[in-house]
């Protein structure tokens, strides 16, 4: 992690550094955030550090196993397919679809299901008629 | 006599039935959220925030604080009935409160916890009418250094009083600010870290980033502890033993001293004033043994704390525009997305907004000590709701609220990363809560630096000759080096977690 955070201030910092530090009339661009990426490197190399005489950072623990990888794995599997289906599919489906996905493995199908399409409804009631929140309507018109 | 009459017309606004429903639709929410494990008052607000985008602000606000002050109420009734915190702030009273439930006393703990909650809200509330005005007349006078130097202050006692290291608090802090430099330069109008992508150009909106780092996260992290519905004791009687009156009033009292000025200090949470004062009235029992096995002053104390840092927490944000916690910075971005600076001139120039939402405030009280006295066993029974349901619906309505402030299915996408990253870097024990705070006050601080340097012709150090500036500055390295200190002593723990706000 140490590292990626690295990395990434480096391309802040070089990034900042083309958008100019200081002007003719006062401060440019790039200043505040050459500083920023420059703390954050700086930091960075005292993260590593530190992980280095904790030897806590293992992969063990920071990435997900069993019960908690699946229901991850669930939530950006559903809540992509959602922002992908939902323009052409329209908010009603895609909602349902998404939130059979997330159901999936703690209900009957049916049950899923019919919780999945109520929510979408009750959703899609309170945001586009109450609210007046124009939503996604798809092919289909819904 | 003027702030009683400007309180008058607040409530009559707040009086309306409408801004009454939106109260109580609010208040009643953050009962939902307090009781229900899981999810805090953070994540509720964000991801009601999208709710509000149709609402006039003065409802929007009444209804968004309404939450945060309700949710403090509500982790009471979990915490005494089955031991089990509905949000942080809650997890001192399970240590009396629960043995008392043990002894059939689960009533008496619930009603004091709620005229324990309701006085030092109530009475927190009237501080922020008296002490709001003052300081935000005084920090009318500040130009931009001033205000960066208050920035620099703030973001540092964030750091400083959060996270178990002081590296990983300030990488949180300069994460958020980087997150912030995204988008149009204000002065020259450069598009900066933008890459091409047109939505980028505008930058990050606030919703999705809170909505993914606080709300996503956290329901990621929550799906081990699905919880499992425990039999639930019987609630009879709400009040307390006429013995046990005078000390739970006076530890009511303390509490509420304790919250309101430990809410003043911004990187503070509600757990520190409810530990505090629990510490004190261990203390000052005459048999300090008592606690732990149903002392009914270890409920009062640490309860009326955690909701009188509520009214003190806000003050920051309505004077001087800097939010708290992250939930307090919430509250702000929905005041910027109603078109309100919250800030000094907040209280001259839309006077009846604030003192509305002052008002509702105090309605929101009445109402929740109602909801808890003689109904507390009915949000008993909403514990049983299982989080295999509550987690997938409430991710449905953060991804619409996400789509639902720019119409975009980007922002959906921008609300998942963060969630992803927000998972991983409570796994590493960053704070979350720098990142979400420095985030939300990047763009003020780069323009008050910008302005700043301008008026010191490009000299930094031009900051140490004003001795406000100075004295403020002065401040934040002082914090930092003590909390270097004190990192090196091992004296942080206590402070160490990074919570529900």
């Amino acid at each position: 992690m140490g590292s990626f955070l690295l990395v990434c201030a480096g391309l802040m910092f070089k990034f900042s550094w083309g958008y100019g530090y200081y002007e003719k009339y006062g401060p440019g661009p790039g200043l505040f955030p050459l500083w920023i990426s420059g703390g954050l490197m700086l930091l960075s190399v005292f993260y590593i550090l530190e992980s280095l005489k904790e030897r806590s950072s293992s992969f063990d623990k920071i990435f997900p196993t069993g019960r908690e990888l699946a229901y991850m794995i669930t939530v950006v599997v559903s809540i992509s397919l959602f922002i992908l289906i939902i323009d052409f599919a329209g908010y009603i489906i895609a909602a349902t679809i998404m939130l059979v996905i997330l159901f999936w493995r703690d209900y009957k199908w049916y049950w899923g299901l019919s919780i999945s399409i109520v929510t979408a409804l009750c959703l899609y009631l309170v945001f586009q008629v109450f609210l007046k929140i124009p939503l996604p309507q798809g092919i289909f018109g819904a | 006599m003027e702030m009683l009459g400007q309180l008058g017309t607040g409530f009559e606004i707040a009086l309306s039935w409408q801004n009454l429903l939106y109260c109580l639709i609010g208040v009643t929410f953050g009962m939902l959220i307090g009781v229900l494990p899981g999810i805090g008052p953070s994540t509720g607000t964000a991801v009601l925030l999208p709710l509000t985008y149709g609402m006039e602000p003065i409802s929007a606000i009444i209804m968004l604080s309404g939450i945060y002050y309700g949710a403090m109420y509500g982790g009471t009734i979990t915490s005494v009935l089955i031991n089990t915190p509905g949000e942080a702030a809650s997890v001192v009273t399970c240590m009396d409160g629960y043995p008392m439930a043990q002894q059939g006393r689960a009533g008496a703990a619930l009603g004091i916890a709620g005229i324990g909650s309701f006085i030092g809200g109530t009475l927190s509330i009237i501080g922020l009418a008296f002490i709001g005005p003052p300081i935000a007349r005084l920090a009318l006078k500040f130009g931009p250094p001033e205000y960066f130097a208050l920035l620099v202050l703030g973001m540092t006692m964030v750091i400083g009083l959060m996270g178990k290291s002081l590296v990983r608090g300030m990488i949180a802090a300069l994460i958020g600010l980087a997150l912030a430099m995204v988008g149009t330069d204000p002065v020259t109008g450069t598009f900066r870290f933008s890459f091409g992508i047109p939505e980028l150009q505008d930058g990050f909106d606030f919703v999705p980033i809170a909505m993914g780092l606080l709300g996503i996260s956290e329901i990621m992290l929550s799906a081990e502890s699905m919880m499992n519905s425990e039999k639930m004791p019987e609630i009879k009687g709400v009040l307390p033993r006429k013995e046990e009156w005078i000390p739970s009033l006076k530890a009511i009292g303390r509490g509420t001293i304790l919250g309101f000025f430990v809410g003043l200090i911004p990187g503070t949470n509600s757990v520190i004033p409810a530990l505090m004062s629990y510490g004190l009235e261990k203390k000052l029992a005459k048999d300090p043994s008592r606690f732990g096995k149903g002392a009914i002053e270890g409920v009062a104390g640490p309860e009326t704390a955690n909701n009188a840092y509520c009214g003190g927490a806000l003050i920051p944000l309505f004077t001087l525009g800097i939010p708290s916690s992250p939930t307090v910075a919430i509250l702000l971005g929905a005041f910027i997305m109603h078109g309100l600076q919250p800030g000094p001139q907040l209280f001259q120039k839309n006077p009846e907004f604030v003192w509305a939402v002052i008002a509702s405030m105090f309605i929101g009280n009445c109402i929740l000590l109602v909801m808890n006295l003689p109904m507390a066993g009915m949000w008993a029974k909403v514990t049983r709701v299982p989080p295999k349901l509550l987690f997938p619906i409430i991710l449905a309505i953060a991804a619409l609220g996400a789509y639902s402030i720019k119409n975009s299915v980007f922002d959906i996408g921008v609300m998942l990363g963060f969630g992803l990253l927000g998972y991983l870097l409570r796994k590493l024990d960053i704070p979350l809560a720098p990142v979400v705070l420095t985030f939300i006050l990047g763009g003020l601080m780069e323009s008050s630096l910008s302005q700043s340097l301008v008026m010191y012709q490009g000299n930094f150090f031009r900051f140490f000759t004003n001795p406000l500036t100075a004295t403020l500055l002065g401040l934040a390295i002082l914090i930092l080096v003590i909390s270097i200190v004190a990192g090196i002593l091992n004296k942080k723990s206590m402070l160490a977690s990074d919570v529900e706000m």
